[in-house]
């Protein structure tokens, strides 16, 4: 993400391309007019896919599918150059090639698209953002783990950043909770949101992309809600709580501790606001996220209701790979 | 006591009973909720116009006469890891 701190970079990107980002795991499986496009052009380049490999990287090409550079590197000046680069040989097309309006884009309805690689953001689905970060505890209360201050110098200073994934909710769920909770008892979650947070949300995916837990692994999970005495302005506010403990057969990798948090409903709208933080002791790597700090360590996620008209907030969650599983997780 | 209170009285030990099992509190909750929001330097590419559809980009390029940047990662790279 460092790359895109660079002004510069954001304002060529802002003024001189069109931007867009995706998940390769879909875009390389595809069998439908965007997957076809999207491998035309990276055969194009080094990413031919080999056995249905990755084809990952940064890409620039014409609206028409003509490769115009190909960048795997992080190195902001290696960007910068290949951007460039890239407008150079825009530039020397020909005027009917590369004016506005020249290239014919067809159609293509999300009916003639391929649904097992296709996932978007449905009308009745609350997309929550899920912020995942690396802490110390500090006296009675936390900061940030800072490797130069407190880690071992050999350690690799990966995990820093604050990690980003979306949970999504079912508004039929949020109903199922607010229906429970008349009840005034600390209800259970619907177990299938519940399960869906602990085995795809609390994760450690600080340093790439995470095993995600297992049935099986899940040794404790009692996510409850309650209704708090309303408030002086007619919100409806549930509060959220319950301990997690998740553990691997071999004990290898791990993650315990407690969720807290509010689901509000505003006086005279229907529109949840969640606010969770899942705070506790993380241990262990996975296969693809080496790198973790020894022994058990604190690991947050902190959970707030995205602003669904933004594009970036309508991003599936990682989970969701496998669609049935991500909404059924807890069988 | 009332019976008519009694409802009332039920909820506030429910609550308390409840509120007992958190082992954070206020202030930690606030702090962990500070801690993990992103800053601007965390985000600077937030303040791009990502399309996260290829084939919206491709058209929106054909309109405007633009090259496509494409970003492509296992895992998406906008909101995933």
């Amino acid at each position: 993400m460092f790359v895109f701190s660079r002004p510069d970079i954001r304002r060529i990107l802002r003024e001189r391309f069109i931007v867009a980002a995706a998940d390769d795991w879909y875009q390389r499986r595809r069998d439908d007019d965007v997957g076809r496009f999207f491998r035309a052009v990276a055969d194009q380049g080094p990413r031919k896919g080999r056995n249905g490999s990755t084809r990952q990287g940064r890409y620039v090409f014409t609206a028409s599918g003509k490769l115009l550079g190909y960048n795997n590197n992080r190195d902001p000046d290696r960007i910068m150059k290949m951007l460039e680069e890239s407008l150079e040989l825009f530039k020397d097309l020909p005027v009917d090639e590369r004016r506005a309006g020249a290239t014919k884009v067809p159609q293509s309805t999300p009916s003639a698209q391929d649904s097992r690689y296709r996932r978007v953001l449905q009308p009745d689905t609350i997309p929550v953002k899920a912020f995942t970060r690396a802490l110390v505890k500090n006296g009675e209360g936390y900061d940030l783990w800072d490797p130069l201050k407190t880690g071992p110098k050999n350690l690799r200073q990966t995990g820093l950043n604050i990690a980003v994934d979306h949970l999504w909710i079912r508004q039929s769920e949020v109903e199922e909770i607010l229906q429970l909770s008349k009840t005034l008892k600390a209800s259970a979650l619907p177990r299938d949101l519940s399960m869906r947070i602990a085995r795809y949300h609390l994760v450690d995916n600080t340093r790439g992309e995470p095993p995600h837990w297992r049935p099986d692994e899940v040794r404790v999970l009692d996510l409850r809600s309650i209704a708090s005495i309303p408030n002086a302005s007619g919100e409806q506010v549930l509060r959220i709580h319950g301990p997690f403990h998740f553990e691997t057969k071999d004990k290898q990798r791990g993650y315990r501790g407690e969720i807290n948090g509010t689901l509000t409903i505003e006086k005279g709208t229907n529109q949840p606001l969640l606010h969770m933080v899942a705070v506790g002791n993380h241990w262990g790597n996975g296969p693809y996220t080496p790198g973790a700090r020894p022994g058990t360590t604190p690991l947050a996620v902190v959970f707030a209701v995205a602003d669904r008209s933004q594009t970036m907030d309508q991003i599936p969650p990682q989970g969701i790979r496998w669609e049935n599983g991500y909404w059924n997780a807890a069988n | 006591m009332t019976f008519r209170s009694a409802p009332l009285v039920v909820l506030i030990l429910v609550v308390v009973s409840f509120s007992t099992q958190a082992e954070i509190t206020k202030v930690q909750f606030e702090q962990i909720s500070r801690l993990c929001q992103p800053s601007d330097s965390d985000e600077g590419w937030r303040g791009i116009e990502w399309e996260i559809d290829l084939w919206a980009a491709r058209e929106r390029a054909a309109r405007e006469g633009k090259p496509v940047f494409l970003w492509e990662m296992d895992g998406h790279p906008l909101g995933c890891t």
